[in-house]
């Protein structure tokens, strides 16, 4: 992978049509933008084309990025409005059965597995669960450990509104897991 | 407190035993390459100074929309809003632009555009959304009356749209 040294600087590149500035941009930010349509659709071929609408509309739109947030808040923000897109058009979100992933130790007992793998399978169930601008705040603060103020600028809601999301979502996996 | 933190650590210590998979180099190599080949092969949105041919075709369409209008019965205000009148090619394209990026960018729902700013009742706007790959929304943003434009304009205007500076001076 190529070094994202200064973040200005390939942001500058990329607005000049630099392919090598918009290459590295990718690379360094398909890891965050591929968890969070995955863990948004919870299909791996899904959350593969949300990442390339992503970066396509992402990069389409460089001109117009002004760079007062970083670009990984922007490229956030436009992968939950691509994800929220296509779980409107698709309406599902997909489950790899329990027993596909099961979670094996051989330090634990047979009785103490079987238990941590369901409640693993129902905090994923609860996920699945969760409304679309539930689920994206869910995500971004659980499974990218986005600060507050972060992801009300990533999904352009006031810091109460998340904080009220992320309340009610954690109350609905509560209600799973218990 | 102390339920709420636990939960807390519940969840997140089920999230990390259930990880993300990996992408394999390759797939993001492949990744990177079909973004730039799709940038490369998308035309510039501009009409003037980057692609002469544009010009031209403005110039032809502003002909046939003069000659349409100049033959054409005036219609009444409420078949304008209906979505199979919708195909009245803008010449202006800056608010196109801006509505696009504004979609595109995820400041605008392209149910927004459709229902609230067109105005056309949601069932109609449903039927639009869904007849349109995510793809084509620049091609259906085309279909715009320079009227649904102005909407959108002031729209994005009450909205507080950060662009709307750039296209509107």
């Amino acid at each position: 992978m190529r070094k994202m040294d200064n973040e200005k600087q390939i942001l500058e590149r990329a607005k000049k049509g630099d392919k090598d500035a918009m290459a590295v941009i990718i690379e360094h930010n398909q890891k965050n933008v591929f968890a969070l349509a995955y863990r948004m659709t919870g299909n791996r071929e899904d959350a593969l084309d949300i990442a390339q609408d992503t970066f396509i509309k992402a990069i389409h739109n460089v001109k117009k990025f002004r760079g007062d947030s970083k670009i990984s808040t922007w490229l956030y923000s436009i992968a939950a409005n691509v994800s929220r897109d296509h779980l409107r058009k698709h309406g599902r979100v997909d489950f790899v059965p329990l027993e596909e992933t099961w979670i094996k130790s051989a330090d634990d007992s047979p009785f103490k597995i079987t238990e941590e793998n369901e409640k693993r399978d129902l905090v994923r169930r609860g996920i699945s669960t969760l409304p679309p601008k539930m689920r994206e705040v869910f995500v971004l603060r659980y499974e990218e450990n986005l600060p507050i103020a972060e992801i009300a600028e990533v999904l352009n809601r006031s810091q109460g509104t998340v904080k009220a999301q992320i309340f009610q979502a954690t109350e609905k996996i509560r209600a799973f897991v218990q | 407190m102390n339920k709420d933190k636990n939960i807390d650590d519940q969840i997140r210590e089920f999230l990390a035993k259930d990880p993300v998979p990996e992408l394999e180099n390759w797939e993001v190599n492949i990744l990177t390459q079909r973004v730039l080949a799709r940038v490369e092969k998308r035309a510039p949105r501009r009409f003037f100074g980057i692609r002469p041919a544009w010009g031209i075709g403005v110039v032809a369409v502003a002909a046939l929309l003069l000659l349409a209008i100049w033959i054409a019965p005036p219609q009444l205000p409420e078949q304008a809003l209906m979505p199979e009148d919708l195909a009245v090619l803008i010449i202006d394209e800056e608010p196109e632009d801006m509505l696009y990026d504004a979609i595109s960018g995820g400041e605008l729902e392209v149910e927004t555009a459709f229902a609230e700013i067109i105005d056309i009742d949601e069932s109609e706007a449903e039927k639009i959304y869904y007849s349109y790959a995510e793809d084509e929304i620049d091609a259906a943003i085309n279909l715009l009356s320079d009227e649904e434009v102005e909407n959108i304009l002031q729209y994005l205007d009450e909205a507080g749209y950060s662009g709307k500076e750039e296209v509107i001076s």
